[in-house]
């Protein structure tokens, strides 16, 4: 053994400073690049810009080498060369230099010492009015006369020299113009390049400094450095397809509207901004995060933030769908949801009060069995109920239910049905229903087999007032009389399947108390009164769990029961804590596809076990759904970053709402088609008629690209198209145009003026508080229609949305408007311009050739000919419809309403004897009129002395 | 007003111009009909016919304007059929021709007299216009049920007229929103060979050159046949028609 001063340690300490050294370069390599991820991807994305740049500079080098390009150049290089050549020939050249001369003679020796001495003399002039002011004698007076008239004179001297000037100066500029114009023709053939090239000469000089790029933003303390590594994300043009050195995608939607600079990237991403040490930390898929990042259509779950639910917005499609689908499947039936289900005058499910008396008992076991067995369109979902479950729930509704006896199965003869089918198809049924099955209108309930469900008498009960059978349904009263309920309710009976259902009516079960006790209970657990009126089940809450906050829900709070590895690992995750925001997702992805999976293998009481039912969504729909969850968060952003809607715009949300409710669109046209055009104009209008190759398109609008003016027809070849956008609404239009040419013989055409009118600017033509009280109470306009405005007993204050939504689309005053044609001042001064004015319009409108009351009703007084021929009362003119709009109309009705039976009456030069005057002043002239129609007019001249007795 | 004259200056400039280009691109969808000297050109003639049943004749009622309509219905127009089943107001063209005699004439006015348009039938060269007229004491309105072209609709004072262009080649509808029973068909045609039906139902195409043609019949109830033809240098073709009346669907409009 070695005495300890003579072992050696230079071994170990050689080995220990080795570790040393390694750690340290290690600490510093680390600290400088292992932990600086961001640097490298910056550097690594000014190098892809260079690149890309140096690309398109090759390219347009190509391009500018093309020997036709190069041909074309040379060409406008020898034109230029001539043109100089033609400038420079001795007598051009004195020419200019004389008219050159000229001008700046003019300017400096005439024109500056006249302008000179017309400041002076309106000095002056100012002057001696100061002194008037101070002194109010004479002499300032004649003064200041004097020096006007100098003022007038010289003012008139200049603008002579002037227009000399102009001329001058025209001729110097057209003596350049050939060589203005090659120089610059010459520069188009090398801009390309030379932007490139000043581009990469900018790109080298400068050297981009790397460096943290962070956002603060004050209000919620979040500081996002994400732009470190994305440094391209609102460049607009990308330099890659892939991140980090991608621009965003749809960048103008998204980053135009929410600049990154004001909201940084977590407030709609999420993840962990601060985090530059690595992509995952940054994105806060790292474990126990609680927000890890949302990627790709999840980031739309943000949108709700701060943008409002009924809002359409553009990159926000995919959330708007979740939005519809939780309020269509009225998902708040069960579950308490903040803004949702707020509509307290509707209903999700039909009212069960009278089921006894509406349905069969045995189509009504089979329904609650599987629902989307006899329907697969219902919104009714499946709660997988056992045989006995279904009775007892049968029975209880069966016991609860108040109403009439129903009658004896009736039997209808072909043309009692034939005639109920005619007036399903004419009176407006088809807006909303199918007779079809599952044809995609699912606005009504699918009608298809409905004879095996439904009773006669209650059909026709129904038919005849939904409302006094269900306060809160949506189906309108179609203002039918018994008869025709009765016609239409025996063709709805008649529309069976093959199978139809055993009539159960006389079975024990279903007048067993204890049966319907079990029934009781089983509709409590289920929660139907969250969607049903039913009896002795009113006032009861909701069964299911509230959903406001389930976005920030702690996972842990999820029930996988024995399932979370299996959907975890679904997934990719391990275990739920490395990205909560993921394994929530996949949690309620799990529920909506098979809600109660989670009690699989496990022992539960039938009170304890899950009771949601199944609604059959595709997985489309079930990621919406979890867009839509996966937003619903607690807490609130700052009232700063809340986008409040305008009034305007939320007049313009609420009025949708309100027209979906109802399907408007069901039967108007709500706006009309755009085309947008390869050369970039948009052309508004309707197609008329489409061929292999190109289409006909009349013109609702002026159109100054195509020169044509709205009314004109225009062929547009199908490659000119860009896009088009088409018109919303009119859905039952097709029916009914069928129906006239198939049935009626007419040609498609005229077929249209039997479809229901058009909505599109209403707003324009409607007086606001007219259009309120016809959707309170509608009355026929137009006795030609077979399709009929229903009663829909709107609430005051939908009615009131619904009026304010056409003005406010219009940009039209809202809700008062001052008509001034009604007043006697207007009246008077019309009276004055010209004395007799309304009794000569009144000549006008009963002028043999234009004779209104030919077609127009007005007041007791109806046209010859047909009821159906006639056209709207006049008398209601007045109160219903804008003064301008009413002028419009009378210049040029097919502008307003193309295809309308209306003719145009007023060309220049006619009715000269009657009325003199332009058309516009004929037209206002039947406006003023219209809006004063005198009594007189209106009422029947008792002249006739038949007895009315022999008529 | 100078500036008023200015901006309609423009306006016009820019639509001659589109009209240019308009016509330039209808020119490439539509080949235009080119018209010249046809030398030695063939003929094809034939009868159109109905098949099945002869309707009883129809008639209109007249509920309006009866001083100047008259009191009595009048006899319909929309299916003139001969006791041996021929058609007249047929019309008999070839759809798809692009060169052949010169182009000219057709109908010079459609005109209501008595409340009733006369002719029936009525045909122009694409591109020409018509004399709309108006011969009674009351007012009529002419509205065109047009497709392609740009459609009107106006009052004609009684014993007025107006003129109206017809830009594409297309089948009209023409009626009388006042006197509902007032119908008239005008034919834009793009080529000169058309020919309408006489009492007889006989027509004839002359001065077609040699080649194979499709020729349609058509008639405003029936709806229209093709077939094709061909026709020899100084030959005469042959090609009857049959039209056939459609199956209205069974449901018929209760008169309540």
């Amino acid at each position: 053994m070695k005495k300890e001063e003579e072992k050696s340690y230079a071994g170990l300490f050689l080995f220990l400073s080795f570790i040393l050294t390694i750690t340290i370069a290690w600490a510093v390599w680390n600290e400088a690049v292992g932990k600086r991820l961001w640097k490298l991807y910056q550097s690594r994305f000014y190098e892809l810009e260079k690149e890309k740049v140096r690309g398109e500079y090759g390219e347009a080098v190509t391009a500018f080498n093309q020997p036709g390009v190069q041909e074309k150049y040379k060409e406008a290089q020898r034109k230029l060369e001539e043109a100089w050549g033609r400038f420079n020939t001795p007598t051009v050249q004195q020419g200019y230099m004389k008219a050159s001369r000229e001008l700046s003679v003019l300017d400096k020796e005439e024109l500056s010492p006249l302008k000179f001495e017309a400041m002076v003399t309106r000095n002056k002039m100012l002057e001696e009015e100061y002194q008037y002011g101070k002194h109010k004698s004479d002499e300032p007076v004649k003064k200041i006369m004097e020096l006007e008239e100098r003022g007038n004179v010289l003012a008139a001297e200049i603008e002579d020299l002037e227009k000399k000037r102009v001329g001058l100066q025209k001729n110097l500029d057209e003596s350049m113009h050939d060589i203005n114009m090659y120089a610059s023709e010459l520069k188009t053939f090398t801009n390309d390049m030379n932007g490139y090239q000043e581009y990469m000469v900018k790109l080298k000089s400068k050297r981009p400094s790397l460096q943290i790029y962070q956002v603060y933003l004050e209000d919620i303390n979040e500081a996002d450095r994400c732009m470190s590594c994305h440094v391209g994300i609102n460049r607009e043009e990308s330099v890659s397809g892939e991140q980090p050195y991608a621009n965003h995608p749809e960048r103008k939607v998204y980053l135009g509207n929410h600049p990154p600079e004001r909201f940084g990237c977590v407030l709609c991403h999420e993840g962990q901004g601060r985090a530059t040490i690595s992509p995952e930390k940054a994105h806060g898929e790292v474990e126990y995060w609680l927000a890890p990042m949302h990627r790709g259509k999840i980031a739309q779950s943000s949108c709700i933030k701060c943008h409002d639910k009924g809002e359409e917005l553009i990159g926000g499609e995919d959330i708007a769908k979740g939005i519809e689908l939780f309020e269509g499947l009225g998902c708040f039936g069960c579950h308490e949801t903040k803004g949702f289900g707020e509509d307290r005058n509707s209903m999700i499910g039909p009212d069960l009060t009278e089921i006894g008396s509406k349905v069969n008992p045995g189509w009504l076991l089979e329904w609650l069995k599987n629902p989307k067995h006899f329907r697969p369109s219902t919104r009714m979902p499946d709660f997988r109920l056992e045989d006995e479950e279904a009775i007892a729930i049968a029975s209880y509704l069966w016991q609860n239910s108040e109403g009439f006896e129903p009658g004896e199965p009736k039997e209808f003869d072909d043309e009692t049905i034939d005639e109920g089918a005619y007036l399903y198809e004419s009176v407006g049924c088809l807006a909303c229903h199918s007779e079809i099955e599952e044809d995609g209108r699912v606005h009504g309930p699918n009608l298809s087999r409905i004879g095996d469900k439904a009773n006669y008498e209650y059909l026709v009960s129904w038919l005849l007032a939904p409302k006094a059978h269900q306060p809160k349904t949506k189906m309108p009263d179609m203002k039918l009389d018994e008869e025709d309920a009765q016609y239409v309710a025996s063709f709805l009976m008649s529309l069976k399947g093959e199978e139809g259902y055993d009539d159960l009516t006389g079975s024990e079960w279903l007048s067993n108390k204890e049966t319907a006790k079990k029934g009781e209970d089983l509709i409590g657990r289920y929660g139907c009164f969250g969607c049903h009126k039913i009896m002795g089940m009113e006032g009861m809450s909701k069964i299911g769990v509230e959903l406001d906050e389930v976005g920030s829900k702690s996972i842990h709070l999820f029930d996988f029961g024995l399932l979370e590895k299996e959907i975890l690992e679904g997934v990719g995750l391990d275990n739920a804590d490395e990205n909560v925001s993921k394994a929530r997702r996949a949690w309620i992805t799990a529920k909506l596809r098979d809600p109660r999976q989670f009690d699989q293998g496990r022992y539960k009481r039938p009170k304890d076990k899950l009771k949601m039912p199944d609604f059959g969504l595709s997985p489309e729909e079930i990621e919406a759904l979890s867009i839509l969850l996966t937003g619903m968060k607690e807490g609130e952003l700052p009232e700063n970053y809340i986008a409040k809607l305008t009034d305007e715009k939320r007049y313009l949300v609420e009025g949708k709402k309100v027209i979906d409710k109802y399907n408007c669109m069901g039967c108007h046209q709500f706006t009309i088609d755009t085309l947008y055009l390869k050369n970039g104009s948009v052309v508004k209008g309707m197609v008329k008629l489409e061929e292999e190759e190109s289409l006909y398109f009349q013109l609702w609008v002026d159109n100054e690209g195509l020169g044509r003016k709205a009314g004109d027809t225009v062929q547009i070849a199908n490659e000119e198209i860009e896009k088009m956008v088409a018109s919303q609404g009119g859905d039952i239009n097709p029916y009914i145009i069928d129906y006239h040419v198939e049935v009626e013989g007419s040609i498609a055409e005229e077929a249209k003026v039997f479809t229901p009118p058009v909505l599109y600017e209403e707003g324009k033509k409607v007086q606001s508080a007219w259009l309120f009280d016809f959707l309170k109470e509608p009355a026929t306009l137009r006795p030609w229609l077979d399709v009929r405005m229903p009663l829909f007993t709107m609430t005051e204050n939908e009615a009131t949305v619904l009026s304010r939504y056409f003005a406010t689309l219009e940009k039209e005053e809202y809700p008062y408007e001052f008509i001034v044609e009604t007043k006697d001042r207007y009246l008077k001064e019309k009276e004055k311009e010209k004395p007799g004015y309304l009794a000569m319009a009144q000549h006008l409108f009963e002028h043999k050739d234009v004779n209104c009351a030919s077609c127009h009703v007005r007041g007791d007084i109806t046209p010859e000919g047909d009821p159906s021929d006639w056209a709207p009362d006049l008398s209601v003119a007045r109160n219903r419809l804008k003064p301008d709009w009413i002028v419009d109309w009378l210049i040029d009705p097919q502008l307003k309403q193309p295809g309308t039976k209306m003719p145009k009456f007023f060309r220049e030069g006619v009715f000269q004897d009657i009325f003199p005057g332009t058309p516009e002043e004929q037209a206002v002239a039947l406006k003023d009129l219209l809006m004063n129609l005198p009594d007189e007019m209106l009422k029947q001249k008792a002249v006739k002395s038949e007895d009315p007795l022999l008529d | 007003m100078g500036k008023l004259i200015k901006s309609y200056g423009c306006f016009l400039a820019v639509a001659m111009f589109s009209l240019v280009l308009l016509v330039g691109n209808s020119r490439d969808v539509l080949a235009a009909y080119e018209g010249g000297d046809v030398s030695n050109g063939g003929t094809i003639t034939g009868t159109v016919k109905l098949v099945g049943d002869v309707p009883d004749a129809s008639t209109l009622k007249v509920d309006k304007d009866q001083a100047t309509c008259g009191h009595d219905d009048l006899p319909s127009e929309a299916l003139m059929v001969s006791g041996d089943s021929s058609l007249q107001n047929a019309v008999v063209s070839i759809t798809n021709i692009s060169k052949g005699k010169k182009f000219a004439g057709g109908t010079p006015a459609i005109d209501q007299k008595g409340c009733v348009f006369r002719p029936h039938v009525a045909m122009i060269p694409q591109g020409s216009s018509i004399e709309l007229l108006n011969s009674d004491d009351v007012m009529h309105n002419l509205h065109s049920w047009s497709m392609k072209n740009t459609a009107f609709n106006e009052g004609v004072a009684a014993h007025g007229n107006i003129s109206k262009t017809f830009e594409f080649p297309e089948t009209v509808k023409v009626t009388c929103d006042v006197h509902k029973w007032m119908t008239s068909w005008l034919i834009v045609q793009a080529n000169p060979y058309y020919a309408i039906t006489d009492a007889n139902g006989k027509y004839k195409l002359e001065g077609v050159p040699a080649g194979t043609y499709t020729v349609q019949a058509w008639q405003e109830s029936l709806g229209n046949a093709t077939q094709e033809v061909t026709v020899a240098a100084g030959g005469e073709a042959k090609a009857d028609f049959e039209l056939e009346k459609k199956e209205k669907k069974r449901r018929e409009r209760k008169k309540h």
